[in-house]
């Protein structure tokens, strides 16, 4: 068998599963231009979303939990590792206190963030005990907010981490050996984060934002479990509506799965073009 | 589905194409279950030949799984008495009914007429009606039952589901009223009327407040709230457009002006009766509500609620409603199915359901029409401390508003309300 065709036969499982997605995306983009029963064609779903201010509503909600979710893990990811690059045992417990984290199943965070953080939560029973608030109404507003603070927690809580591993795999002895000639010819801290550490780091860093994005902008669990009645995330809005009962509902979330989609198509466009850019900074025309 | 296979030369692709072909397969045959009927023809009305058939099968009842007590009265009592007649009873937890409809919907749309996952439904209101409409279930085999005869079949609660004629297509399982739950430890006389709870909670702001709609008890407190405040001007029970309009601005207006004086002054909701349960359970609020009252001792007796939690009906009466089994059409184990629906209405498992200490869910059954040793039975039944015997619940009942109230009324509420500011 020709390298070739080996190589395609061993990425098939893989090319399977893009394909089946790839197909479920038409699918409900089918759905979203038909009547309930994916009949016929029409755009009243969209024309319906355009209209609807809770649409818009959600669209920025959601569009601020990925986009603050992601700077901040970004930031602290980059902060830990900054801070322990020196050390070869501090970068070994910061991976496996980072592994640790991954291995929690979101919607298990988002449950312990409610009980932790909500009115009647531990930490509010701890103000109360410690006599700084007078009950679970004194207590803020931290789950089902006006600002979404438990649902950016537990994705900061979980996603930092994540990020952590990318950049860790990436900071290789090569990146270690240039920060330390750059040390030695007299670069500060600063300095060194800016002319070494952060562009050998960025593409690494770009790939790991963009998953980020993507997942926080599309998951549903978190924002569920822990944010409010209104706005709404809009993969809760989704859900919502393709669970009712009204026919009519179907075609209005399938659009909003769509719109889910384009943005994320968009958000991995904005990260090929970075990367691309990265490449070419680094080797050259 | 069609797949190109002209240039079949390239092995590749078609390797490609198999292992998709397989997932697909795979995950199409998953969701039908083994022995049962085939073909879509409807089975024999003839009841000896039906609970023949039904020996062996299996029956996946799809109900609502929040609530406790009819969980573990259908794995302890109704399980096992099914288990006699031959029949095995799987209970398939949903989150919300719907969710079981929108399934059977989906198959209908898929054109798979039959080998349905869905065997039985718990089910009621706007999803019987949306299922009706679609023409999902299986009608015309209640009156083969039995047990039928124990029904007073011209009890308008009976043949009325939410306003939609039942006519066969499901057989009545259990009675449910609206009711409040409050701790008489800190509120020793709760509000006696609809106009005296609204009058209680802008006096006490920040301890009320009820699920967001379209949760189920939500949805029926804003409806309780709709037929309470309508006294001079009765709601009619058929929606129609022009009726919608006349009612709601008033309702909203009305809710809106509880807002502030609601848990975190209404910004935010309670996603569910349960969510609303633990706010109660942590003092958070000073009432919770129920569309099942019989529900209560249990969470008490759990420790979830304290001992001194009682259940109050204001005078105006609430909303109360029957709930049904419906067997889809396309079931796998229509028979078994149908068999079941008529030994959940017999007297034996209809006792066992009203049981204090069990579920203690109100009968279908007409006291009357009863021999006399279950009459006996059902009349020596008692009723704990902690919620109300059924005569003083469903005391001026409200029948509900018809099922095409509720869709427009849960997004109206979110529009008017929730995103008021």
């Amino acid at each position: 068998m020709p390298p070739r065709w080996r190589g395609l036969l061993l990425t098939a499982p893989a090319l399977a599963v893009v394909a089946f997605a790839g197909g479920a995306l038409l699918l409900a983009a089918r759905g979203s231009i038909a009547d309930g029963l994916g009949r016929g064609w029409s755009l009243s779903a969209y024309a319906g979303l355009l209209q609807d201010p809770a649409f818009a509503d959600s669209l920025l909600l959601s569009l601020k939990i990925a986009t603050l979710s992601t700077v901040a893990s970004a930031a602290l990811a980059l902060a830990v590792v900054g801070a322990v690059s020196g050390s070869r045992r501090g970068r070994a417990a910061l991976e496996t206190a980072a592994r640790a984290t991954l291995a929690v199943p979101h919607l298990l965070a988002a449950a312990a963030f409610a009980l932790l953080l909500s009115g009647s939560g531990i930490i509010s029973r701890l103000t109360h005990a410690a006599g700084w608030t007078d009950g679970p109404a004194d207590f803020p507003a931290l789950v089902a907010g006006s600002t979404p603070s438990a649902v950016l927690l537990t994705y900061v809580w979980k996603e930092a981490p994540f990020v952590t591993i990318m950049l860790l795999a990436a900071y290789t002895p090569a990146v270690r050996d240039l920060e330390n000639a750059i040390r030695t010819l007299g670069a500060g801290r600063l300095r060194r984060l800016r002319h070494v550490t952060l562009p050998l780091l960025a593409p690494a860093l770009t790939e790991a934002c963009l998953l980020v994005f993507a997942f926080t902008f599309a998951a549903y669990e978190t924002p569920a479990l822990l944010g409010a009645t209104v706005p709404r995330a809009l993969p809760v809005e989704a859900v919502e509506l393709y669970r009712s009962v009204e026919l009519a509902d179907r075609p209005a979330a399938l659009a909003l799965a769509v719109v889910i989609g384009m943005v994320i198509a968009l958000a991995a466009l904005a990260a090929a073009a970075i990367s691309r850019r990265l490449l070419l900074a680094r080797t050259g025309p | 589905m069609r797949i190109r296979m002209r240039h079949s030369g390239r092995r590749v692709k078609r390797a490609t194409v198999l292992a998709a072909g397989a997932a697909v397969a795979g995950l199409l045959t998953a969701a039908c279950s083994s022995p049962g009927t085939t073909g879509a023809e409807p089975p024999a009305k003839d009841w000896a030949q039906l609970r023949a058939d039904a020996k062996g099968q299996s029956v996946n009842l799809f109900m609502y799984g929040g609530d406790k007590g009819a969980n573990s009265y259908v794995d302890d009592e109704v399980a096992p008495a099914a288990k006699k007649l031959g029949i095995t009873v799987r209970r398939v937890p949903v989150a919300d009914t719907q969710d079981a409809v929108q399934k059977i919907l989906g198959d209908q749309r898929a054109g798979k007429d039959s080998g349905g996952a869905v065997d039985l439904v718990w089910v009621n209101g706007e999803n019987f009606r949306t299922g009706k409409q679609a023409d999902l279930w299986l009608c015309g085999y209640t009156g083969l039952m039995p047990n039928q005869k124990y029904l007073d079949s011209t009890d308008p609660t009976l043949t009325q589901d939410f306003g939609t004629p039942v006519d066969d297509c499901e057989t009545p399982w259990s009675r449910a009223q609206f009711a409040f739950v409050y701790d008489s430890a800190k509120l020793a006389d709760p509000p006696r009327s609809t106009a005296a709870l609204t009058e209680w909670i802008k006096q006490n702001p920040g301890r009320f407040t009820y699920p967001a709609p379209p949760d189920f008890t939500g949805s029926a407190f804003v409806r309780q709230i709709l037929l309470a405040r309508a006294q001079d001007e009765p709601v009619p029970p058929a929606y129609s457009k022009k009726a919608y309009e006349t009612v709601a601005p008033g309702l909203w207006k009305d809710l809106n002006a509880l807002k502030p004086a609601l848990w975190r002054q209404g910004a935010t909701y309670p996603k569910d009766q349960a969510a609303l349960n633990d706010l109660f359970a942590n003092g958070e609020v000073d009432m919770t509500m129920t569309y099942g009252p019989a529900e209560v001792p249990a969470l008490v007796d759990k420790g979830q609620f304290p001992p001194s939690t009682r259940v109050f009906v204001p005078e105006d009466g609430t909303l109360g409603n029957t709930s049904y089994l419906a067997v889809p059409k396309n079931a796998a184990h229509r028979e078994a199915a149908l068999v079941l629906s008529d030994l959940m209405l017999s007297p034996e498992l209809q006792y066992a359901k009203a049981r204090p200490g069990g579920w203690g869910a109100y009968t279908v059954l007409d006291q009357e029409r009863l021999p006399e040793q279950w009459r006996e039975k059902f009349a020596s039944l008692t009723t704990p401390e902690t919620t109300l015997p059924i005569e003083e619940l469903s005391r001026n009942a409200r029948p509900e508003l018809s099922g095409d109230w509720v869709g427009p009324l849960d997004k109206g509420w979110k529009q008017e309300v929730a995103s008021a500011p």
